[in-house]
């Protein structure tokens, strides 16, 4: 089984929109493993108690890669949506890697809001 | 009030979602022995909150794991309308599988039935037996709910509120867990008993 990380720079966790999110993925197919393909992801996902939804911005893929290697990737946030969490539904950020074959990845989130603090939705009274 | 944010809370749907089909009556394996002796043409049935889809879940990952191609129809009310089945592929084995069968008129089951004369076979969810042999009655029970949860939040959740989770939806297993969420979002020490 292959072992897969994924790393921001400076272990950064905000962000505005607009800002570059950069990072490395690192694999190793391990002893005599292959790795036919790879492929990082920016992508956000709510989570909660309905449906999910998730929505993949953009993607990087690594043509050929070697059984073992480390990657760099750079991804420019889009102006939304902003990063919210609340009782019902989160939205959350992040980036992932994923390795085949196999179901091999890892993954990063991170906030994007305008101040780099999540918005917290508060419940209301009806 | 202290408040459990949507992604911390261990009955969101992310989590739910990953729940493999659980039965205290019979394994994985005994029922692909069935669906085999069956001749793959079968029905999943039981009522709402009970495990077909997630059944019908588990139950494609093993027949893929044995070569079979799988296509996989969710029909409900909403959506009662059968697509555009294309024909099986004669190099791959392939099943169809039919989740919510029971939305289906007469005409649309003769028409389901014979489009899929040539796949490898054909399995049905719905509440009732009829129209294909029945495969597994899926049935629910406070422990069953018990096992559930102590998946997603071990140690957590009194018998006593799995009990009341579990009569206020009547057995509703998807109910309920939906219903422990909104405990636990309200704040941890709902998760004991009241």
């Amino acid at each position: 089984m292959a072992e897969v990380n994924i790393e921001l720079a400076d272990h950064r966790t905000d962000f505005r929109p607009g800002d570059v999110v950069d990072g490395m993925a690192t694999w190793s197919a391990g002893d005599g493993g292959r790795i036919d393909s790879v492929e990082v992801r920016l992508f956000w996902h709510t989570q909660g108690k309905g449906d999910r939804d998730i929505r993949i911005v953009e993607t990087v893929q690594f043509d050929n890669p070697a059984a073992q290697d480390a990657q760099l990737f750079s991804f420019t946030l889009p102006a939304g949506p902003h990063s919210f969490e609340g009782t019902l539904i989160s939205l959350i950020w992040g980036v992932e890697v994923v390795v085949k074959p196999g179901k091999n990845s890892a993954s990063a989130q991170f906030t994007v809001t305008t101040d780099g603090t999540p918005i917290r939705l508060t419940p209301v009274k009806t | 009030m202290t408040t459990l944010r949507a992604h911390d809370n261990p009955f969101r749907t992310e989590r739910t979602d990953t729940l493999p089909f659980v039965s205290h009556d019979i394994t994985m394996a005994a029922i692909m022995d069935r669906l085999q002796a069956l001749r793959y043409r079968a029905a999943i049935v039981g009522p709402q909150g009970s495990g077909k889809t997630t059944l019908v879940l588990d139950l494609s990952a093993a027949l893929l794991a044995v070569g079979f191609e799988v296509r996989t129809v969710l029909l409900n009310e909403a959506n009662p309308t059968l697509p555009v089945l294309p024909q099986p592929d004669s190099r791959r084995p392939s099943i169809w599988i039919i989740d919510g069968a029971e939305v289906l008129s007469v005409l649309q089951w003769t028409m389901l039935r014979w489009k899929a004369r040539n796949a490898a076979g054909l399995i049905t969810t719905q509440h009732s037996p009829g129209r294909l042999p029945t495969l597994i009655q899926t049935r629910t029970s406070v422990a069953l709910l018990a096992t559930l949860v102590d998946r997603l939040a071990p140690g957590h959740v009194s018998p006593e509120v799995l009990d009341q989770a579990y009569r206020l939806h009547q057995g509703n297993l998807r109910d309920a867990l939906r219903w422990l969420y909104d405990r636990a979002a309200t704040g941890v020490t709902a998760y004991a008993a009241s």
